[in-house]
């Protein structure tokens, strides 16, 4: 599908059909999911955040910016909505410090469901562990780049803040990613360093 | 300047992004193999490149496109639900005023002739002044009995002052051991 299909899409939606707009779902829902469950590391918030974004997406559709892509806007929203997300979190835990707060039955099942038994392997465990020893700003930017391949000038643009920057959290991530990289996890996974 | 540390994390991080040229790697590898810790902090680096590189996209469960078209009608129901009772009390408060205008009219007509009436002015001025008059002196009469009965029978409020709190005092305490000996009996 090309940018002028997304972009007959978006103006189909904005002339009241509905259904163009589940197209436009469905052709990032994954972007979009993947973004969210890498920031926030829990399958049913990352739904949430990923429902979130396109809800807010629906509602902003007039003053989306047609000479941008889509799904550079999209996952700019979901990034933003994951942000306030993690701060939220962080005041929740530092108000409930002294009373832990008991999980939600259904996300203590034992029994995985199909997605989630797709999503335990090692690699990914690992990723989401690595992920998580970063502030939230550096793990945006490591997603946006691996992830979506994004230029540093493209995540700049998206994170409103300049290349330098992006280049500086980008730098200072990977470092605490290699910090934080168990050599026996490396190689039970294979990874073979080679020569760029 | 090309050994320092500094200067050697920014050119992994460059060759891991691919923007050094041909020469300018060949001079990080050479740089790289001098010493061993930054020999191995490159390999680490090269394996988290590579890990990031090769994990694939995450999706969705199944039907979660529906879920949002479903969210999406639902948000569009209640706005309609939210337009329609807007709709309504704008409705109601337009009724309301329509019926209180007439009320209000006749109401500021005839407090707009009464004003502009002198003779009604000075009556309502009298009356208030007589009332106001009327309650002062019930008050200077209330003091001067007190006054009378303090210094004529000093007794009585003596006993009042004394027998009022002693009264209360008993009354709590009845009241209080009733309870005790009920609570008891349970």
């Amino acid at each position: 599908m090309s940018e002028e299909t997304e972009l007959l899409l978006v103006q189909r939606t904005l002339a009241g059909d509905q259904q163009a707009f589940g197209e436009l779902v469905q052709r990032f829902e994954r972007d979009v999911f993947n973004l969210a469950y890498r920031m926030l590391n829990e399958r049913t918030e990352a739904e949430d955040a990923a429902q979130e974004a396109f809800l807010r997406a629906y509602a902003n559709l007039e003053r989306y910016d047609t000479a941008r892509s889509f799904k550079t806007w999209i996952l700019s929203i979901t990034s933003n909505h994951c942000i306030d997300r993690l701060r939220r979190r962080r005041l929740v835990w530092l108000s409930l410090e002294d009373e832990p707060l008991m999980p939600h039955p259904a996300l203590t099942s034992d029994i995985p469901g199909p997605e989630e038994a797709a999503l335990t392997n090692e690699r990914n465990l690992l990723v989401q562990d690595l992920l998580d020893d970063l502030n939230p700003e550096y793990r945006l930017a490591v997603v946006l780049r691996y992830w979506y391949d994004l230029s540093y000038a493209e995540i700049a643009e998206m994170l409103d803040t300049t290349e330098s920057a992006v280049k500086s959290r980008l730098f200072r991530a990977r470092q605490v990613l290699a910090e934080h990289l168990d050599a026996q996890h490396a190689s039970a996974l294979n990874l073979v360093a080679e020569g760029s | 300047m090309v050994n320092d540390p500094s200067n050697l994390q920014r050119r992994m991080n460059q060759a891991l992004d691919q923007a050094l040229s041909e020469s300018e790697f060949e001079s990080l590898q050479e740089q790289l193999a001098t010493s061993r810790d930054n020999s191995e902090q490159w390999q680490r680096m090269q394996q988290v490149d590579q890990l990031l590189r090769t994990t694939p996209l995450v999706g969705p469960s199944s039907g979660f496109a529906a879920r949002v078209i479903a969210a999406i009608e639902r948000l569009r129901l209640d706005e309609l639900a939210d337009r329609q009772i807007s709709v309504g009390v704008a409705l109601g408060l337009m009724a309301a005023a329509l019926l209180t205008i007439p009320f209000l009219s006749v109401a500021l007509i005839v407090l707009v002739s009464t004003l502009s009436s002198p003779s009604t002015v000075t009556a309502l001025f009298q009356g208030v002044t007589s009332g106001t008059s009327y309650a002062i002196d019930l008050v200077v009469d209330l003091i001067r009995v007190m006054r009378d009965l303090a210094t004529d029978t000093p007794m009585v409020p003596a006993l009042l002052t004394t027998m009022i709190p002693l009264g209360m005092v008993w009354a709590w305490l009845l009241w209080y051991l009733s309870g005790r000996t009920r609570v008891k009996a349970e």
